[in-house]
């Protein structure tokens, strides 16, 4: 992908996460009604992180799927999610968080709202809740602990996803009195969960993505072999350290361009005074760059 | 080169997700279609031809309606208007000419023909909306029994109210209230209550789902009847609709559905104690 291009995607980017945010949740009507589509997009997993219950959902959480499928009697793994993450990963990595993921664009307009913001830069070892959220509350605890039909519980969408909360509870309960009359005690502990992600986004960039999110781990761990990568020129990079600064991820592009917060969202491109960094999408061309990784 | 192949590759990938989508079934909650309608036409388009024909011969329709008997009795509302419109035209016959009445016959015919269209449709709208907004009558239904009894609607009238209880096999909360369903059951049985269980993975009489949910109730140990009936049904299109599992709701004799049904497990304690509330009005109601 050559730096025009790159640039391009990048001072689009607002749109695109608009766009997708649309098409993630494309049966708008159903806002108003107060039920779920139930067709056949369902089947499939959407790229990014979207409560299957939302009214407005065409496709089902790639999360909620996997402790569906794992915490059912039938099943201990769920290979087919499995395998639609392991794609997605490798075809976009973590472009998804940056570009097409409707809670991250959540995240980062409520950034957007003018406050004193507070760097991320001391917090990294928080980093790695993500991927304790992702091994026990959607691989193992599903699967572990299970009633005596060997059913268990999707523990991240029942006790901690703000998502579902946002985008399940709260519009179907506006419109359908059923539900209402089932918001309980886990209702309001979610609930304060997503007031907590909203006040922290406003402060902090994206803290969801960075330290909770287990879709967001799943990337991040594919962001090493994902074909989309961003490319780093030594021949023109002066080292000035502008894009490590301007980076919202804490993360240096020059010493490691694949690093596993990189969310592809190009503020380091934006920022380069020498127009040194850009998007590559394929297997990697050594010849101009060399691609160092930590 | 590489990044050729590298695209190449990409789209392959994707591809190969179409081969997956369409076997896998396993994702989160039941899927189920929305039924569609089979006839062609909507109802607003069939009654938007009928104005159109009316329209054709306007000033000749103009008469017959000036000459029409003004006072709508049951009879007229609920007979075909096509024949009300051939009557009256009958009436006025005299103030037109052979040609005239010839074709105001025409049109009377075509629109008998679109009424009976119009009384052929199904009523989806009413069955397919959830369960909170339908009218209090449960839908009529003839299914079996997972044990191959035959049993209908005509159920709510042997029992002094029925708790329905509707749920699916891969649904955890569900399951997990079987036994207090089961001990429900045998509660309400002196009062003349019945629990029956509604597996919407069973509709249509599916051997292999209907296998796993006597398995299930077997396991928890559940007694209670559970049926099944034909998912294009009032009663089917109705179960389908719903979409929380599990909901709960309350029949009295007559078969109509008393209060709001209830979502979420009756091992709450909230929603046992609206489950009683709604059992006592049900007895209230039956006594009467």
């Amino acid at each position: 992908m050559d730096k025009n291009r790159s640039h391009f995607l990048v001072r689009f980017r607002g749109l695109i996460q608009a766009g997708a945010a649309l098409l993630t949740n494309i049966h708008l009507p159903n806002f108003l009604k107060g039920t779920l589509y139930q067709g056949k997009g369902k089947y499939l997993c959407v790229p990014g992180l979207n409560c299957y219950s939302c009214p407005g959902a065409a496709g089902a959480c790639p999360i909620g799927a996997f402790q569906a499928v794992v915490g059912s009697s039938k099943f201990r793994f769920s290979y087919y999610v499995t395998g639609i993450l392991i794609l997605l990963g490798v075809l976009l990595g973590r472009f998804i968080c940056g570009f097409l993921c409707p809670f991250g664009w959540l995240q980062e307009l409520l950034h957007k709202i003018p406050s004193p913001k507070l760097s991320t830069r001391r917090l990294k070892p928080l980093r790695y809740i993500k991927y304790a959220v992702l091994l026990i509350m959607v691989v193992l605890l599903p699967a572990v602990i299970v009633n005596t039909s060997g059913m268990g519980d999707p523990f991240f969408c029942k006790y901690l996803c703000p998502q579902g909360v946002l985008e399940g509870a709260i519009p179907l309960s506006l419109t359908n009195a059923g539900i209402r009359a089932a918001l309980g005690k886990l209702f309001s502990w979610k609930f304060c969960i997503l007031l907590a992600v909203v006040v922290g986004s406003v402060v902090f960039y994206r803290p969801f993505c960075k330290w909770l999110c287990p879709l967001g781990a799943v990337y991040a761990l594919m962001n090493h072999v994902s074909l989309f990568q961003m490319r780093v020129d030594r021949d023109t990079c002066v080292s000035c350290g502008a894009c490590a600064k301007a980076c919202p991820m804490d993360v240096d592009i020059t010493r490691t361009p694949n690093h596993a917060e990189c969310i592809r969202c190009g503020k380091c491109i934006k920022s380069c005074p020498t127009k040194a960094i850009c998007y590559q999408y394929g297997f990697g061309d050594k010849s101009k760059t060399e691609i160092k990784e930590n | 080169m590489k990044r050729f192949f590298a695209w190449i590759t990409a789209l392959l990938m994707l591809l190969s997700l179409a081969a997956c989508s369409s076997t896998q079934t396993s994702t989160a909650a039941a899927s189920q279609q929305a039924s569609t309608s089979e006839t062609g036409k909507s109802e607003n388009e069939l009654i938007a031809e009928e104005n159109d024909i009316l329209a054709a011969n306007n000033t000749l329709w103009e008469k017959v309606f000036a000459s029409m008997d003004k006072n709508v009795t049951d009879t007229t509302l609920s007979s075909n208007y096509g024949d009300i419109l051939m009557n009256a035209l009958d009436h006025a016959k005299d103030q037109f000419t052979d040609e005239e009445y010839a074709a105001l016959k025409a049109d009377a015919d075509k629109i008998r023909e679109i009424e009976t269209q119009i009384a052929a449709l199904p009523q989806d709208e009413a069955a397919s909306q959830s369960m909170t907004q339908t009218a209090s009558t449960f839908p009529q239904f003839e299914g079996k029994d997972l044990d191959g009894n035959s049993v209908s609607s005509s159920l709510f009238a042997d029992n002094a109210f029925t708790v329905v209880n509707f749920w699916f096999s891969g649904c955890k909360p569900c399951v997990d209230e079987m036994d207090d369903l089961n001990a429900l059951n045998q509660r309400i049985q002196e009062q003349g209550g019945e629990v029956i269980g509604i597996n919407t993975e069973t509709l249509d009489g599916n051997a292999d789902n209907i296998a796993a949910a006597k398995q299930i109730l077997e396991q928890a140990g559940a007694a209670f009847r559970n049926i099944y009936f034909d998912s294009a049904s009032d009663a089917g299109k109705f179960a389908l609709g719903i979409m929380a599992f599990p909901t709960t709701c309350v029949v009295d004799r007559q078969g109509n559905i008393v209060g709001e049904p209830i979502m979420g497990g009756i091992d709450k304690e909230d929603n046992a104690a609206t489950l009683q509330k709604l059992i006592d009005e049900a007895l209230a109601q039956s006594q009467q």
